[in-house]
């Protein structure tokens, strides 16, 4: 009997410690629920946040390699112009130094003139002047149809040199093009710099210094939307095509415009009209 | 004739100049953005400007809107030069009275011959 009376007391003791232990433990728990029910929405916060970001970054990383695909395009032909100007110019030098032609022209002269001087005999003093005089005037045509020709060849490569000069002005402005591309990239990592920026305030704990909130805050003054095109890139290619079909929208714009003020045109001549018969009615009237 | 040519970056408006030059005109003044081309406006004899979209403080849209409302100004030949190739770009930009649009990369030959029909068109006019 005492047995179990102690065996009682010892369970009822046991109890007791279990119910100052939940005394104790109660408030720390509600501590816990608190703090959890505080930091659900900052968790949820930087779930969304972070997912937010994980969609972005691909367009970013697809941003950068279209800009690189295109510095790359851009530098490959302004190489590729480069050779070809490099050849153009050896070209006319080739051109300029070729006189073999002018040498032909001028031994096939001299030897007439010897054949002629070897036949002297034949003409008379006038017939012989005439002669040489007639050879003078072929070696001059035949050799102003040389330089002509030479001029011809020059102009045609300088023309050809000017049309790629004009290629190297098309692919410079690339540098344009991906300045915006990359101030749009620029754009969206400052985005995600500011969320998390936001995120990291909410945690008492972590102290963000001034500094770097100011310079998160001046990138982000500096780079605002509208002063980039996001889709800058896209125009790099079919630009002919592209520029055709802006000139159709323009031409059917103005087309729409100007049977627009036709019509206003005919209304205003209907009102005149209508002016003009009412003082034609009211003359009628004073009569 | 003289140019503003309006465009935040250097690189284009030199390669703007240097298409310009080719085809035979050699006056130009420059802006990097809306606000600095408004004030060469008031400040040069300007005949005829050239202005990118994007740009930072006015933008090339609101440059020409500016320049519309102005009453000394509200004729001045636009020709606008960007990247922007959308239809609603477009249409916005002959909304706020551009006289012509070109997409970027443009050839000179392109610059030329818009340029060209903006000051026939306005002969007519």
């Amino acid at each position: 009997m005492k047995e179990k009376i102690n065996e009682i007391i010892d369970k009822a003791k046991e109890l007791n410690a279990l119910l100052v232990l939940g005394q104790k433990a109660i408030p720390f728990l509600e501590e816990i629920f608190i703090f959890i029910n505080e930091i659900e929405p900052i968790l949820k916060e930087i779930n969304q946040s972070i997912s937010d970001n994980l969609k972005r970054m691909p367009s970013a990383t697809n941003q950068i390699s279209k800009v690189t695909e295109a510095t790359e395009l851009a530098t490959t032909e302004i190489l590729d112009i480069m050779d070809n100007l490099s050849n153009r110019t050896a070209e006319i030098k080739n051109i300029l130094n070729e006189n073999d032609i002018f040498d032909t022209i001028q031994t096939k002269y001299k030897n007439k003139i010897f054949e002629l001087l070897h036949n002297k005999e034949k003409y008379t003093d006038e017939n012989l002047i005439s002669e040489v005089e007639n050879i003078f005037d072929l070696l001059n045509k035949e050799t102003s149809i040389g330089i002509q020709n030479k001029h011809n060849k020059i102009e045609s490569i300088l023309r050809s040199i000017d049309d790629d000069s004009m290629k190297i002005i098309l692919n410079l402005q690339v540098q344009d093009i991906t300045s915006q591309q990359l101030a749009a990239v620029n754009h969206l990592i400052i985005t995600v710099q500011e969320k998390l920026l936001n995120i990291i305030k909410q945690f008492d704990d972590y102290q963000v210094s001034d500094l770097e909130v100011n310079n998160i805050l001046n990138s982000a003054k500096n780079i605002k939307e509208g002063t980039f095109d996001p889709q800058a890139i896209e125009s790099y290619s079919g630009t002919s095509e592209k520029q055709g079909a802006i000139d159709e929208i323009i031409k059917s714009h103005k087309t729409k415009e100007s049977d627009y003020l036709q019509e206003k045109n005919t209304l205003q001549e209907d009102i005149d009209k209508l002016f003009s018969n009412q003082n034609d009615l009211k003359d009628l009237d004073n009569q | 004739m003289k140019f503003l040519i309006v465009d935040d970056s250097p690189t284009m408006r030199r390669i703007v100049i240097n298409s310009l030059r080719a085809s035979g005109w050699n006056d130009f003044n420059e802006a990097s953005d809306g606000e600095e081309a408004l004030n060469i406006l008031e400040s040069d004899e300007i005949d005829f400007v050239i202005t990118d979209w994007n740009m930072p403080n006015i933008n090339g849209l609101e440059l020409t809107k500016a320049i519309r409302r102005h009453p000394k100004f509200n004729e001045m030949p636009i020709l606008m030069v960007t990247t922007r190739g959308l239809k609603d770009d477009i249409i916005e930009a002959l909304k706020a009275r551009v006289n012509n649009y070109v997409v970027k990369p443009f050839t000179p030959q392109i610059l030329k011959e818009k340029i060209e029909s903006i000051i026939e068109s306005n002969k007519k006019v």
